[in-house]
């Protein structure tokens, strides 16, 4: 299988880093074919110009979207890997929503039943992470609003499988270095799961 | 009233522009005070991290010439804060927002959420000890006092963002920014302003919602804010994790 792995951090070595290198680590070990765009690295550009509105989808993608484009329909796994920002994803991500996940057919499409995915089977696992605290998360209801936004917002809309959501928290400076090397054997576990039989 | 209104749509002449068109035109005539950010035409960058221009610059200088220098992006801030180093562009937009009593947040939801540019506004000018930090948050908020208000625009209709509808309710799309971020950081939120597929509707339906903007504006000081959360309802965690 091929899997496209999209990764928003801006530090190298930072636990959100660990565990993409887990990810992929793992699904190259089980024999997957990996591509992974490290946005901050590419100095990946986040913002939709006006030609790239919605209400122009027969416009020509910008070459920069092209070839997120091209990996994507390679791909037979998209997932995705950040910090939770303000309860959402960095700019730089979700400016790489914003742009590769064009309309018009191509992500989604319009039919008399309203909007359908096309990126048809596809799956999908996200990661983040947060400094606080899961309790935290659940009591102020954030954690729905991340799950939404990543399940019936994006991952779904585009008509493709999450198999899961795996968040983990607190990391940073409130976590325990035990938990953290617990984390990335979560990450090895769950690339074992779904794609150790080929 | 002194009121702060936050754009990101990069087509001036779009209807996210004409609500901002009018929200000028109708709180400057009711004799309030108006300050904008109109995020594209700005060209706002809204990377946080070393790849931000701004802030590249004076990293390079604290790091010693690193071109990328190891980065964790509240450490950063909190460094930036103490020693006055924060991008001048960033120190810009914090101080219109401390200027405001009502800040309008005007955007289209792409999916499920804001545009980049504005969730980049708001990853870098609502940094840690500027606009929450030491148990400032919720209740005890640093904008405690301001409101906000959410004006935006959907591809779909509204049966689609109800309870029974396909992407369920609105109020998940609303949570980050509202809950997450504005109550986060002390705003109390109005009923957030709707304009459901604006870009689907006749012109007469958009004139409709923009003439429904402008009444509701020109009463906006009257207006009460939408329920808020206390620290105090939530004693498992929220209380002892920020404080």
């Amino acid at each position: 299988m091929k899997h496209l792995v999209v990764l928003a951090h801006p530090r190298t070595g930072s636990f959100t880093h660990q565990v993409c290198e887990q990810w992929c680590g793992t699904l190259r070990e089980l024999g997957h074919e990996v591509v992974l765009r490290d946005l901050y690295a590419m100095n990946f550009n986040p913002v939709a110009a006006p030609e790239e509105a919605y209400t122009r989808p027969t416009a020509p993608p910008p070459a920069d979207v092209q070839v997120e484009m091209d990996h994507l329909v390679a791909a037979d796994a998209v997932h995705f890997i950040s910090p939770v920002w303000w309860i959402s994803t960095p700019a730089i991500l979700k400016g790489w929503l914003d742009r590769v996940l064009r309309g018009g057919g191509f992500a989604y499409g319009y039919g008399p039943n309203g909007p359908s995915g096309t990126l048809r089977d596809k799956s999908s696992v996200v990661f983040t992470s947060s400094g606080s605290t899961v309790q935290e998360f659940l009591d102020t209801r954030k954690m729905d609003a991340i799950r939404v936004m990543w399940k019936e917002g994006t991952v779904e809309f585009c008509g493709m499988r999450l198999l899961e959501h795996v968040h983990f928290g607190p990391v940073g400076s409130r976590a325990r270095p035990e938990a953290l090397a617990a984390y990335l054997q979560q990450v090895r576990e769950t690339a074992l799961r779904h794609y150790g039989s080929r | 009233m002194k009121v702060l209104l936050v754009l990101a749509h990069p087509e001036p002449r779009s209807f996210n522009g004409a609500l901002r068109d009018a929200a000028r035109e109708t709180l400057l005539g009711r004799g309030h005070e108006v300050r904008e950010s109109d995020l594209y035409a700005m060209a706002w960058d809204p990377v946080l991290g070393p790849r931000t221009a701004g802030t590249r610059a004076h990293h390079a200088a604290v790091d010693g010439g690193h071109e990328c220098p190891p980065y964790v992006a509240q450490a950063r801030q909190r460094a930036d804060v103490a020693a006055g180093t924060q991008a001048p562009e960033v120190v810009v937009e914090q101080a219109k927002l401390a200027w405001a009593d009502l800040v309008i947040f005007i955007f289209p939801v792409w999916w499920f959420g804001v545009p980049a540019i504005l969730k980049g506004w708001i990853d870098r000018v609502f940094a840690l000890d500027v606009a929450y930090g030491g148990g400032r948050w919720f209740d005890r908020g640093v904008y405690r006092g301001k409101r906000a208000l959410i004006a935006c625009t959907t591809g779909a209709k509204a049966d689609r963002f109800s309870a029974e509808g396909l992407f369920g309710p609105v109020d998940w799309v609303l949570h980050p920014l509202r809950v997450g971020t504005l109550n986060f950081c002390g705003f109390d939120t109005l009923q957030p302003f709707i304009a459901w597929a604006a870009g689907h509707v006749s012109d007469a339906a958009r004139r409709e919602l923009l003439d429904r903007w402008r009444t509701r504006l020109a009463g906006i000081e009257h207006e009460s804010p939408q329920p808020f959360r206390h620290l105090a309802d939530f004693p498992s965690s929220a209380m002892r994790d920020h404080a």
